[in-house]
């Protein structure tokens, strides 16, 4: 009885010292802080203490979340500063919970710049999209372009469009866009192709701040 | 020895499946996956990452009602109405008991991860055809097996910690309770932890709570099979030798709940 006692008391001692190497030695990486070159306000970390171990989840219904806002305040007449803020602090939260879920990015980065008339916090998004998504090039390419239309940040939009060009697969567009804002000699027919090709990949309930900034080019043509 | 403990657990396993409760919880996993899908059909790139999202959800939530109303009640039950004392009569031994209790819930445990992963499987396969190709987003035919296998070794855990309890709790309360409390303090935990690495509350945390958490957690089985599965989901390639640390870590820590509760259960008083 004593020796199986003993027996068992070694054996447990020597699963603890194994259990305890095993952690230590796969312990999970710290995060790294992501940064843009813009002051971007991250979310406290309250919110991923309530999502657990289901951020991706939460994220997701952050992104509803983010739907029914720009669904309310596109909606009223006035310009609502309040919404297009709790819109912007709902995008970061969802991104902030899963860095990796594009189509955050995908819909966030274009209400922002045009809908919202927040074209920095729309790069700075787009900043931590191409760091958490390395291999999408559309991310880059659409705040490249926001960059230098909207925000005149002829700098990152040449950064950000140097990103895009050099990610796998981008567009002939995407190269011939980083060596003119290079050059910072982008012409009227270039921002309208851009527009263009951008009505094509976003959803139509979001092509109105889009649309309008086209037609803000056409007529300064005419 | 292996013949009774081969009976208790077959007896384990009967006593559950003919529990009308546990067969609406199984229908219920079987059926449940079909809600990922229409859940993930209301986002418009990422649909495969949703669909895995919602199974990440679904297979936590079996996993802690499985734990709590199935694992907690029947072992409880036991010791409140001295069942044990009819399945303790010589030439069954205590820790015979003990281990033919706890394969017989291993076993029901692993059908019901079980049914999560063919139902997310056959989803996968047949609602998601040809025409969600572009926007898979790492989703494949194996991803639901992945997430319901390293969710089961990451459950286990939590059920030699629920065992361990069992080898000295009173009655149904104390199990319901105590287990209870490792399954919330083990899923807050890393999240708090990692909140108190960002500078701006590690500024005004003491110095000594971060070493006390942590000394704490290292007790509570780790709940950390969501993030291999996660990124297993999301196509990136994770090491063989970290999931055989982390299949290691969790059946170590099961095998030591089950040691130290024969070792208790062998000496308490019933």
């Amino acid at each position: 009885m004593r020796q199986s006692f003993i027996l068992k008391l070694i054996l447990l001692i020597a699963l603890i010292l194994a259990l305890l190497t095993t952690r230590m030695q796969y312990a999970n990486e710290e995060e790294t802080l992501l940064t843009s070159e813009f002051h971007y306000h991250s979310p406290s970390a309250f919110n991923k203490l309530l999502w657990g171990h289901v951020q991706g989840l939460g994220a997701d219904f952050m992104l509803l979340d983010v739907f029914l806002l720009y669904d309310t305040a596109s909606s009223t007449k006035q310009k609502s500063h309040v919404l297009w803020q709790a819109l912007l602090e709902t995008i970061q939260l969802a991104q902030a919970l899963d860095p990796k879920f594009y189509d955050v990015y995908h819909i966030a980065i274009p209400i922002l710049a045009y809908d919202a008339e927040l074209p920095k916090e729309s790069i700075s998004l787009a900043y931590l999209g191409a760091k958490a998504l390395p291999l999408n090039w559309q991310i880059p390419f659409t705040a490249g372009f926001i960059a230098y239309d909207t925000a005149h940040d002829y700098h990152n939009a040449a950064k950000l469009m140097t990103i895009a060009a050099n990610a796998p697969n981008p567009p002939s567009l995407a190269i011939h866009l980083a060596a003119r804002f290079l050059k910072k000699d982008i012409d009227d027919a270039s921002a309208i192709s851009f527009l263009k090709h951008m009505l094509q990949i976003t959803p139509k309930k979001y092509h109105k701040g889009i649309k309008k900034r086209l037609s803000e080019i056409i007529n300064k043509n005419k | 020895m292996t013949r009774i403990v081969f009976l208790i657990s077959r007896l384990t396993c009967l006593e559950l499946l003919q529990n009308k409760a546990f067969r609406i919880l199984l229908t219920a996993a079987a059926i449940a996956p079909m809600a990922s899908f229409i859940f993930s059909n209301l986002f418009m790139q990422n649909i495969g990452k949703v669909f895995i999202d919602g199974l990440l959800a679904l297979n936590h939530l079996f996993a802690w009602l499985f734990i709590l109303f199935f694992t907690a009640p029947l072992l409880g039950r036991d010791l409140e109405s001295k069942t044990c004392y009819f399945l303790l009569c010589p030439p069954v031994t205590r820790n015979q008991y003990l281990i033919g209790r706890f394969i017989g819930l291993l076993l029901i445990f692993l059908l019901l991860f079980a049914v999560l992963a063919i139902s997310g499987t056959l989803i996968t396969w047949v609602l998601f055809d040809s025409s969600y190709v572009a926007y898979m987003a790492g989703l494949t035919l194996t991803s639901p097996v992945s997430i319901a296998f390293f969710l089961f070794l990451n459950y286990l855990s939590v059920m030699g910690a629920v065992i361990f309890i069992f080898s000295w709790a009173t009655g149904i309360a104390e199990l319901m309770l105590f287990s209870s409390a490792i399954l919330f303090l083990s899923w807050i935990f890393p999240p708090v932890l990692n909140a108190l690495q960002n500078p701006e509350v590690a500024k005004q945390a003491p110095s000594w709570s971060t070493f006390l958490l942590d000394s704490i957690y290292q007790l509570l089985p780790h709940l950390n099979g969501t993030t291999i599965a996660t990124s297993i989901a999301y196509g990136e390639k994770i090491p063989l030798i970290h999931i055989l640390a982390f299949s290691f870590e969790h059946i170590s820590y099961v095998m030591i709940g089950v040691l130290l509760a024969s070792i208790i259960f062998k000496k308490r008083d019933l």
